[in-house]
């Protein structure tokens, strides 16, 4: 599944790039994230839930932040397995300010997954990968604001 | 596909069911006729802890008219509902909208209100709630409140109960003596989900021209979606205005994209059927000058 | 032979529309299907863990949850299959190595990783999430294209590459006719992969027997029972200690069952492991996503061509995509048709190029037509192409290339003898019963108006029974002289008369629905004079007690040239018997008994006919009453082979069925160009099927064929996205038509009674398979105007199709 979106936020792309980077509040974002774990290099494992409606799955999911591009941006590489199947991917953030505190993240996904959820949930799957990705990133803005 | 384990209730009683429901949260499901909870069930990919099963409540299958509308109780099995004459009187859209929701079998089990709760974004159903401007009563052992189609559907698969809720009847509201309807779907095979569905409300004054139109799209965003169309008000719904409309319907959605149909696809469906739909409402006189 | 009046002859049954014996019981909810039988005390049940990946390396599998889980007997894994079983062989010279289970990678989403055996179904699924496995994921090749491609990671690495077979075939001189061709038609086809769905899934319930080391399998298997010698040495032991049992009934299965085998291995090897019988119902998960299809080919075409549309030879190059392994009988895919890759018509020269590639999708095996519609649909819209580039009326070019009602028996360039037809007055046929001149006439009118309408149509030898040998020529010459040759293509059958005179027929041949019990039952009754109702024909196998051979079971619609051929041959022998004992019980020639009414009758006298009953009454209580030296009881078998099946010869030719049946599709559709809706307006099939044993059951078998051909046509595909994940994993993605979707359907027949089976009947089951996707697919590309077709032709790519 591919997909894009953006969301404004009230704050300075250099702050928001900063507050990106920040474990902490992946962990917070990342819908349903359980038993965050930093294993440096920017590398975090998890145990993630996620889901539409009464359609659920937990996934031992690994990120990993790479192709950084202080203040512009950077790829989150997404890679999880559970009893649903498994899912890959990766998310593209990149940080325009539009003001002087004024900053528009963009995001663009690129998601695969496979296995059971793949082969039963096809009607939905472009729904869930859009609901996720909603999800995230208006936690973020909610966590920034919060900041 | 066997289901993963689950503690299961079977209430006997209206406040039975929602003390349950309440003392679970959202451990616990509501089983009403299982066409769409089971299959999950039986994948797997829901596995909910406890299910409420409503089926042994009595008092919640009956069909009535209160206060301008057809109240659908929840254990009203959608044959059923084909199959009352009264019902179809007065909700002219059930009898073009129910034969399409998958097949006689699960039409046999399904009820209108599970569909409702499931706020599946292809299921006819909510869309037939959403042209007709219905609403839902729903009890817990809260309280009871009415939530208007607008507010109910959320998102996919989402609507706005909470865990502890039970969607207790339905209310579709009895057609005006002008008002008249269709519902118009672009499915794969007979029975199927359909790749898009469009339905409306439409009622012309004594000069032919537009009185009332309701527009909305069903498989073509994360819930029905009502088209705007208040300007066609008071106007001839002529070639170029069915035009506009079905245009404006095309573009005001967000389709999804799968193998099936791509979102292009999807659009270009939601305007052919939205058109064809509005020409065979244009009453026949108009029809026949145009 | 002139008959004397005196004489009786006895109900005529063979060619009458009898109802289905079969049907009271299945139609009551009687029938005994694998899920109903509970042969074993304390059998456990088996849920597979399936790979969620297309491509990945297994690093761990940890089952320790799983075995903690209460009722849970035994976790199986790859590894250990591989050190007690052997992979099964298949018809290639690379070295694909072929388990049941991954052993150290997976190679498709769905292959099986695990297998659990527990108490029950449900707590076996409740450990496969207990299962931990640790998986490295590799790069997927998913599309042909990408298999041939030199840098594609080879899926299985000690091939070292993804094309896994290659041979090149000459017959006649093509050169030659390129070089005297005043046109090449020149085309590149894709054919979809996807499969047949019977409503009944695999099913298999297996005991290992320690005190003999035998294994007794239940399973809803279709043969052929060549799958049990492979599955034997699988399991290392001896033929003998390999019990494959078929329920009664089978579900349907249209080939897919033929590939039940490395579940039958892997079920059988769990209770080994486990110690208890195990049982194990597939579900449709696990069947869309890991049973069988067909394979999705890339055909190019090459045609030499005459100004006049006369074809002087065809060059074809294939490459079949068999998925994550080759399974026996693969390479049959590329090899069933090649004998008859002219298809309908007299083209002398003929140049093949085969490959097969593997890919990380499911692995393919027989589906009703197999090999028919991938290689139709390349040459009937190569017919259409001929006729549109050279500016020619279709019915023209096909009419100037059909094989001649005088030529037959027909010898194709590449070895099979077509034994019968008038393929002219079949095709003359079907224009009249569509009403041809009305359907271009419609089709006019609707262009007139704007609307997209088109006329498709299509020619189709259908094989029928096919050779033991054929797929022998995916080994070159040196190759297949190395083994002994194989040739014909036997079944067998067996009939009892017990002492009270009632009949029991066994048959080998594992029917799935097609009617066998009836049409034995016909023959039987026509050959000893009985009714039909006195006959018991049992449909079960047991490879221990039935009569069966290699080639036993039901697939290449076999049962009317081969089965039905050993049942009167046996039939026959009953007779002979009984009219021997007639005879000299009634002292008069054997040539003067006949067999009617359930009597011997002397002479037509009736008031001296003794009872069948009588007969076979003396053979089991009074031998010694018996002509000298007949033995007693009544209890024949009969094995037939069909003759003109050879081996193939040093030149590659080779005749690969033994009857060849025609058809005829001409179809009018029109597209609505807003939705991509096709609408099937007339649809006409007309067939030769030789002598039809009973018109009830070929036409079943045309409808049905009609149905999955359809399916092909407009919505069946197994759809994986570039990652190599499945997304029609279920009947809500995978489509398939149902009584709403299939249109009414014309049948005509122009039968010729083959001269090369006895019965003279020919196979019926696939031909509408083979030939429906091309036919719609001409059509569209009638309506359209477009060339590139592909197909399923749904909405959405009908639709892209318009826009471009
Ligand atoms: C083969 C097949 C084809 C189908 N095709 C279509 C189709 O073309 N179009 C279509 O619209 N649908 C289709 N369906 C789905 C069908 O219409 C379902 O019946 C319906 O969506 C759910 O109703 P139900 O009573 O079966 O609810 P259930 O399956 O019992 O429940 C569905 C969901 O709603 C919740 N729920 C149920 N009742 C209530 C309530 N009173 N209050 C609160 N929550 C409740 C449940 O907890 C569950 O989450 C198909 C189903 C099948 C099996």
């Amino acid at each position: 599944m591919i997909g894009e979106g953006s969301i404004e936020l009230e704050d300075a792309a250099e702050h928001v790039y900063q507050a990106l980077l920040d474990p902490e509040l992946l962990q917070r974002t990342i819908p349903g994230c359980r038993n965050f774990e930093d294993q440096g290099e920017r590398r975090y494992a998890a145990l993630m839930e996620a889901g539409v409606g009464p359609i659920k799955g937990a996934f031992k999911a690994k990120f990993a932040v790479t192709d950084v591009r202080p203040p512009e941006g950077y790829t989150l590489q997404v890679e999880g397995q559970g009893t649903p199947g498994s899912v890959f991917g990766r998310v593209t953030v990149s940080l325009v300010s539009s003001a002087p505190q004024r900053t528009q993240l963009r995001y663009a996904y690129d998601i695969n997954v496979s296995g059971k959820i793949a082969m039963v949930g096809q009607r939905m799957l472009d729904a869930a990968a859009k609901m996720v990705a909603a999800q995230f990133f208006k936690r973020l803005r909610e966590e920034l604001a919060a900041r | 596909m066997k289901p993963a384990r689950f503690d299961y209730y079977l209430p006997a009683t209206l406040e039975e069911a929602l003390a349950t429901l309440s003392e679970l949260g959202s451990d616990g499901k509501v089983l009403a006729g299982g066409q769409s909870l089971v299959p999950m069930l039986n994948m797997r990919i829901a596995q909910p802890a406890a299910l409420i099963d409503i089926n042994g409540l009595v008092d919640l299958d009956a069909i009535t008219c209160e206060h301008g509308a057809l109240r659908v109780g929840a254990m009203v099995r959608q044959a059923t509902l084909e199959r009352s004459g009264p019902a179809l009187g007065q909700v002219p859209l059930l009898a073009q909208a129910l034969p399409l929701v998958g097949h006689w079998q699960t039409r046999n089990r399904g009820t209108l209100c599970g569909s409702l709760a499931h706020a599946d974004p292809s299921a006819e159903l909510p869309l037939l709630l959403s042209v007709l401007n219905g609403s839902v009563e729903v009890h817990s052992s809260r309280g009871v409140r009415t939530v208007a189609a607008r507010d109910l559907f959320v998102s996919f698969f989402t609507t706005s109960l909470e865990a502890d809720e039970l969607i207790v009847a339905a209310y579709l509201p009895i057609a005006p003596a002008r008002r008249r309807y269709a519902f118009n779907e672009f499915a794969q095979r007979h029975g199927d989900f359909a790749l898009v569905s469009v339905a409306c409300a439409v009622e012309f004054d004594e000069q032919g021209m537009l009185a009332h139109l309701t527009l909305a799209l069903g498989g073509a965003g994360e819930v029905p979606l009502v088209v705007e169309a208040a300007d066609a008000l008071g106007r001839l719904l002529d070639r170029e205005l069915i035009a506009a409309l079905a245009e404006r319907a095309s573009t005001a959605c967000d389709p999804p994209s799968d193998h099936h149909a791509s979102a292009a696809f999807r659009r270009q469906l939601v305007r052919t059927l939205t058109g064809r739909m509005l020409t065979a409402l244009v009453p026949q006189e108009e029809a026949a000058a145009t | 032979m002139i008959e004397s009046p005196a004489r009786t002859r006895p109900r005529r049954w063979i060619g009458e529309a009898v109802p289905r014996k079969e049907d009271p019981a299945l139609l009551t909810g009687a029938g005994r299907f694998i899920d109903d039988l509970d042969p074993f005390p304390h059998t456990h049940h088996a849920a597979i863990l399936r790979s969620p990946h297309a491509h990945a390396r297994i690093l761990s599998i940890d089952s320790t949850r799983a075995m903690a889980l209460e009722g849970v007997k035994a976790v199986l894994t790859g590894a250990r299959v591989a050190e007690i079983s052997k992979p099964f062989h298949a018809g290639i010279t690379e070295p694909v190595h072929f388990y049941p289970i991954a052993v150290d990678k997976v190679r498709y989403v769905g292959e099986p990783v695990a297998v659990v055996v527990a108490k029950d179904r449900y707590i076996a699924e409740d450990a496969l999430e207990l299962i931990d496995v640790e998986y490295e994921r590799l790069a997927p090749v998913v599309e042909i294209d990408r298999a041939l491609a030199a840098d594609s990671l080879p899926l299985h690495e000690n091939v070292g590459s993804n094309v896994v077979h290659e041979r090149s075939f000459t017959y006649g001189e093509v050169d030659a006719a390129f070089a005297a061709a005043e046109e090449v038609v020149e085309a590149t086809f894709r054919f979809p992969k996807y499969a047949s769905t019977p409503i009944e899934t695999y099913g298999v319930i297996a005991q290992y027997q320690r005190g003999t080391n035998t294994y007794a399998i239940h399973a809803n298997f279709q043969g052929p029972f060549v799958l049990h010698t492979l599955l034997a040495s699988a399991l290392c032991v001896p033929g003998n200690r390999l019990r494959i049992l078929v329920p009664p009934d089978i579900g349907g299965s249209f080939g897919i069952k033929a590939l039940l085998y490395p579940y039958m291995g892997l079920i059988a090897l769990a209770s080994k492991e486990s110690g208890v019988p195990v049982k194990w119902i597939e579900d449709r998960l696990e069947h869309l996503c890991a049973s069988s299809s067909l394979t999705d080919r890339l055909t190019h075409v090459q045609a030499a061509v005459l100004r006049d549309g006369t074809i002087l030879a065809l060059r074809l190059d294939h490459v079949d995509n068999v998925g994550a392994y080759v399974r026996a009988p693969e390479p049959a895919c590329l090899y069933r048709m090649h004998g008859t890759s002219t298809g309908a018509y007299r083209i002398p020269a003929l140049a093949i190029h085969n490959r097969l590639v593997t890919t990380n999708k499911l692995p393919t095996g027989l589906n009703r037509g197999y090999g028919g519609q991938e290689h139709y649909f390349a040459l009937e819209r190569t017919i259409a192409l001929i006729a549109k580039r050279l500016h020619l009326d279709r019915l023209d070019v096909v009419r100037r290339n059909l094989v001649r009602a005088d030529e037959f028996p027909y010898h194709a360039p590449a070895g099979s003898v077509l034994d019968s037809g008038d393929y002219h007055t079949a095709f003359d046929e079907a224009l009249r019963l569509a009403g041809y001149q009305d359907l271009l006439a419609t089709r006019d009118r609707a262009r007139a108006q704007g609307r997209s309408a088109g006329i498709g149509l299509a020619c189709v030898v259908e094989p029928s029974g096919s050779s033991m040998g054929y797929i022998t020529i995916a080994l070159p010459l040196e190759q297949r002289k190395k083994s002994l040759p194989k040739s014909g293509a036997a079944e067998a059958v067996t009939i009892a008369l017990d002492p009270s005179g009632a009949i029991t027929v066994r048959l080998g041949t594992a029917p799935q629905g097609q009617g066998h019990q009836t049409v034995t039952a016909q023959i039987v009754a026509e050959e000893l004079g009985v009714t039909l109702e006195s006959i018991e024909v049992v449909a079960e196998v047991d490879t221990q007690t039935s009569p069966w051979t290699i080639a036993s079971g039901t697939y290449s619609s076999r049962f009317a040239p081969i089965a039905a051929v050993a049942v009167q041959q046996a039939a026959r022998k009953v007779a002979m018997k009984l009219r021997t004992i007639a005879a000299q019980q009634c002292d008069v020639p054997l040539d003067d008994i006949d067999l009617a009414d359930g009597l011997a009758i002397p002479r037509g006298d009736r008031s001296k006919a003794i009872p069948l009953k009588r007969l076979a009454g003396l053979a089991h209580w009074n031998p010694l009453a018996l002509p000298s030296g007949m033995e007693p009881g009544v209890y024949e078998t009969s094995y037939y082979s069909v003759p003109i099946l050879e081996a193939p010869d040093d030149l590659d030719r080779v005749n690969s069925s033994a009857v060849y049946g025609f058809v005829v599709d001409i179809c009018l559709i029109e597209v609505d160009r807003e939705t991509g809706k096709i609408e099937i307006q007339r649809y006409v099939s007309v067939h030769d099927t030789g002598r039809m044993l009973n018109p009830l059951l070929a036409e079943g078998q045309i409808r049905g064929g009609f149905a999955h051909g359809l399916g092909g046509a407009l919505m069946e595909e197994m759809v994986y996205d570039e990652q190599g994940a499945l997304l029609s994993g279920t009947f809500v993605d995978y489509l398939c038509p149902t009584a709403a979707e299939i249109p009414p359907l014309t049948i005509g027949h122009v039968d010729t009674p083959s001269p090369f089976s006895p019965l003279g009947a020919k196979g019926i089951g696939e031909g509408n398979s083979m030939s429906v996707p091309v036919t719609i697919a001409n059509a569209v590309a009638d309506a359209l105007g477009i060339d590139d077709i592909t197909l399923p032709l749904t909405p959405r790519r009908v639709w892209e199709m318009v826009q471009r």
